[in-house]
């Protein structure tokens, strides 16, 4: 069949969407997002404010706290997919009460953060946000074959990469641990009651996105079936090589103030606008690529992007001084973010059934994301006390080069001719 | 190898048709520079080094973009003035149309000057790429202009005569799937402009920097043609014109190149317009790797 036929086929195909499945697609878009904004907020940046701020430790002891949280939220994470396998608790019901057991949890917790008054206090209160991240990842993710058809995958995950990005990006601008939290916590509680509701009472259109795991249109990933091991291990090797890039290479950037508050931390709201729109023009561009052309299309230009970036600060610092306020640099690399995260977003569930999907995603999750950031934390903070900020961006854009070449080697030995593939109904 | 000859001049020829008929400017990298008293320097001024004198008396049309170097006005900037790097110093008797954009650098502004704004705020890619744009408004669809567009159908029928698979393929990538050259297009978009900008910093890598220039408006100039054709043949049939090439290509070409122009007058449509077409003809020329090849696809 000629190749420009086939679309059609694909059209033809197509079911028109129902209400109950936007419904699913809205609810899970806004999950992930919000997860994201909460981990990208109050985790990343309010916790330190807290820690450094509020209880006068010091940013050596706040990292170590930071790394814990990474450790202690990957071990959960494969800890309760490993439970939820066992128990068979493969559901979308059963998905549904964890995930809102995980965010009711945390909003608990983020009401509860003015009350820590010790550094004790503190390393309990990360202990238990750790595990119920950790517990809310195989849920969130596992929720995917449920409620987004596989090539939706792409832009689902764009969308969530896009919105939590942008009002990550657009609120924080001042970033304190008190403002964060009550900025936070009235939407992580409507969040949190709506998934108990969802969870515990039977609803007409919750039963129906039910059944959807059990079609292949669903429930079956992209890349499951023939070399799924391979495509699960590739993807394991480079978003744990992007995450350490990114995490290793912006705790130095953003330890610089004149950098941070050139951008992410701008008192200008037009700056930080700026970032976001980089940030939501990476998202859309990865859910087009992702979708058409897969995830490997997009490796090439994740550690091109980050290589760039960190040369670019490099030649900055050697050359220029440091600390330009030049925005093209802070949006290249938002750009560099959002592109992974919309592969994060999306593979975990491409590369597995509607059996696995929590584990794959935990093991997924943990093994890249969050060992990459326990590693590459535990790494800066020792460098940060030893080498200077020039020494430290070589290394960085040193890892990202070396990523880009293997990725390039890697794409040249393997040659990606194009493939279509349909699920049967 | 005459064939790659004539492609490459026709469509360097067709990217440098924008929306005046020229890329107008002068970059200076050393030495020492002066616009006279009453002497006019036409189009944007980038410095990269060197030393640049704007006399009292003395003016640029377009904007002065400083990465490096030394310069001082006296005369009249039409545009703005952009510091990123270097050291400016405005007289008393200068004259600044647009505003200072300060990201860096040193400025020396004398209260006496007339700057018809300040920004103190990072210098973004915007600014950069703000030289390009023309610093007057399009005059519509001139006589002046029609010519041009003969000119460029022309050049794209030559094109399409002597790269037919090429422009098929782009054509083909765009039809079948249009968001994927449109979402390659802005990423290379990006990526190429700040990855000139610092190439052009180096200095040593000047040349190299505009070599990928020359070959990505080239690309993009194909991608262009590709567009025209593929407009032509949805709206008009493919068997429009005995289905040759070349005539639809230069109908298409001049149609597109038309709407483009047209659309330029409409703030923020006209420059989403440009902004779209120029992405999804490099995008089509990036995906084809460089016209060689189809689009690959995976559809899950």
């Amino acid at each position: 069949m000629p190749l420009g036929t086939r679309p059609s086929v694909l059209r033809a195909r197509t079911v028109a969407p129902r209400a109950a499945d936007w419904f699913g697609v809205a609810m899970l878009v806004g999950l992930l997002a919000s997860g994201y904004v909460y981990n990208l907020t109050l985790v990343q940046i309010g916790l330190p404010d807290f820690g450094e701020r509020v209880l006068g430790m010091t940013s050596s002891d706040v990292a170590w706290m930071m790394a814990g949280l990474a450790v202690v939220t990957a071990a959960t994470a494969v800890l309760t997919a490993v439970t939820m396998q066992r128990l068979g608790w493969t559901s979308l019901r059963a998905k549904l009460r964890l995930a809102a057991v995980s965010a009711g949890g945390q909003t608990a917790l983020t009401a509860q953060l003015g009350a820590v008054g010790d550094a004790g206090g503190l390393w309990l209160w990360l202990l238990a946000a750790g595990a119920l991240l950790g517990a809310g990842i195989p849920a969130a993710f596992g929720l995917l074959v449920d409620l987004i058809p596989v090539r939706w995958r792409g832009y689902a995950a764009a969308a969530a990469t896009a919105l939590a990005y942008a009002l990550a990006s657009t609120l924080s601008g001042e970033w304190r641990a008190g403002s964060l939290a009550s900025l936070l916590l009235p939407p992580m509680a409507l969040g949190a009651l709506g998934l108990l509701a969802f969870g515990f009472w039977r609803m007409p259109f919750a039963e129906t996105l039910s059944r959807n795991r059990h079609d292949p249109r669903y429930g079956t990933g992209r890349y499951a079936g023939a070399g799924e091991r391979r495509h699960l291990l590739v993807a394991l090797v480079a978003l744990f090589a992007i995450f350490f890039i990114d995490s290793f290479g912006f705790l130095r950037i953003i330890d610089t103030p004149a950098y941070l508050n050139a951008a992410w931390q701008s008192a200008e709201a037009g700056d930080r606008t700026f970032v976001a729109g980089a940030h939501v023009v990476g998202a859309l561009v990865a859910g087009v690529l992702y979708t058409h052309l897969g995830y490997r299309s997009l490796l090439g230009w994740i550690f091109g992007l980050f290589a760039l970036v960190h040369l670019m600060y490099l030649y900055d610092v050697r050359v220029m001084g440091g600390g330009s306020q030049v925005l093209a640099m802070p949006a290249l690399y938002a750009l560099g973010v959002s592109l992974y995260t919309v592969v994060n977003f999306a593979i975990w569930a491409d590369v597995s059934t509607a059996r696995n999907v929590g584990l794959m995603s935990a093991i997924g999750v943990a093994a890249s994301a969050w060992t990459a950031t326990f590693l590459s934390t535990a790494l800066a903070i020792s460098w940060n006390e030893t080498r200077p900020l020039e020494a430290h961006l070589e290394w960085v854009a040193a890892l990202a080069l070396a990523g880009l070449l293997v990725v390039g080697a890697w794409q040249a030995y393997t040659p990606h001719r194009g493939s279509i593939r349909v699920a049967a109904r | 190898m005459r064939r790659a000859l004539l492609l490459a001049a026709i469509t360097i020829v067709l990217s440098a048709c924008g929306e005046q008929g020229s890329i107008g400017g002068l970059l200076v990298m050393e030495g020492r520079h002066t616009v006279e008293r009453r002497a006019t320097l036409y189009g944007d001024l980038l410095v990269l080094d060197g030393q640049v004198e704007v006399r009292r008396g003395g003016r640029i049309t377009g904007s002065v973009f400083v990465l490096s170097g030394d310069v001082e006005i006296a005369g009249r900037v039409d545009g703005d003035v952009a510091v990123v790097g270097g050291r400016v110093r405005i007289t008393d008797e200068a004259t600044i149309a647009g505003g200072l954009r300060r990201g860096g650098g040193e400025v020396d502004q004398a209260p006496g000057a007339s700057v018809g704004s300040e920004l103190v705020s990072p210098v973004t890619v915007d600014a950069i790429i703000g030289l390009t744009r023309p610093s007057a408004e399009p005059d519509g669809l001139t006589p002046w202009t029609l010519v041009q567009l003969a000119v460029l159908a022309l050049l794209a029928a030559a094109a399409g005569r002597v790269a037919p698979r090429s422009i098929g393929r782009m054509s083909a990538a765009v039809r079948r799937q249009p968001l994927v050259p449109l979402a390659v297009g802005i990423l290379a978009l990006f990526v190429g402009l700040s990855l000139l900008v610092f190439m052009v910093f180096t200095a040593v890598l000047i040349p190299v920097a505009l070599l990928l220039a020359m070959a990505s408006v080239l690309g993009a100039g194909l991608g262009a043609v590709a567009l025209g054709v593929l407009l032509v043949r949805r709206v008009l049939g493919p068997g429009w014109l005995g289905g040759r090439l070349g005539l639809q290509a230069a109908v298409g070409s001049a149609a597109v190149a038309a709407v483009v122009l047209l659309a330029s007058r409409i703030p923020l449509i006209g420059e989403l317009t440009v902004a779209g077409v120029g992405s999804i003809a490099l995008g089509a020329w990036l995906v084809t790797r460089f016209g060689t090849r189809e689009m690959p696809v995976e559809q899950p």
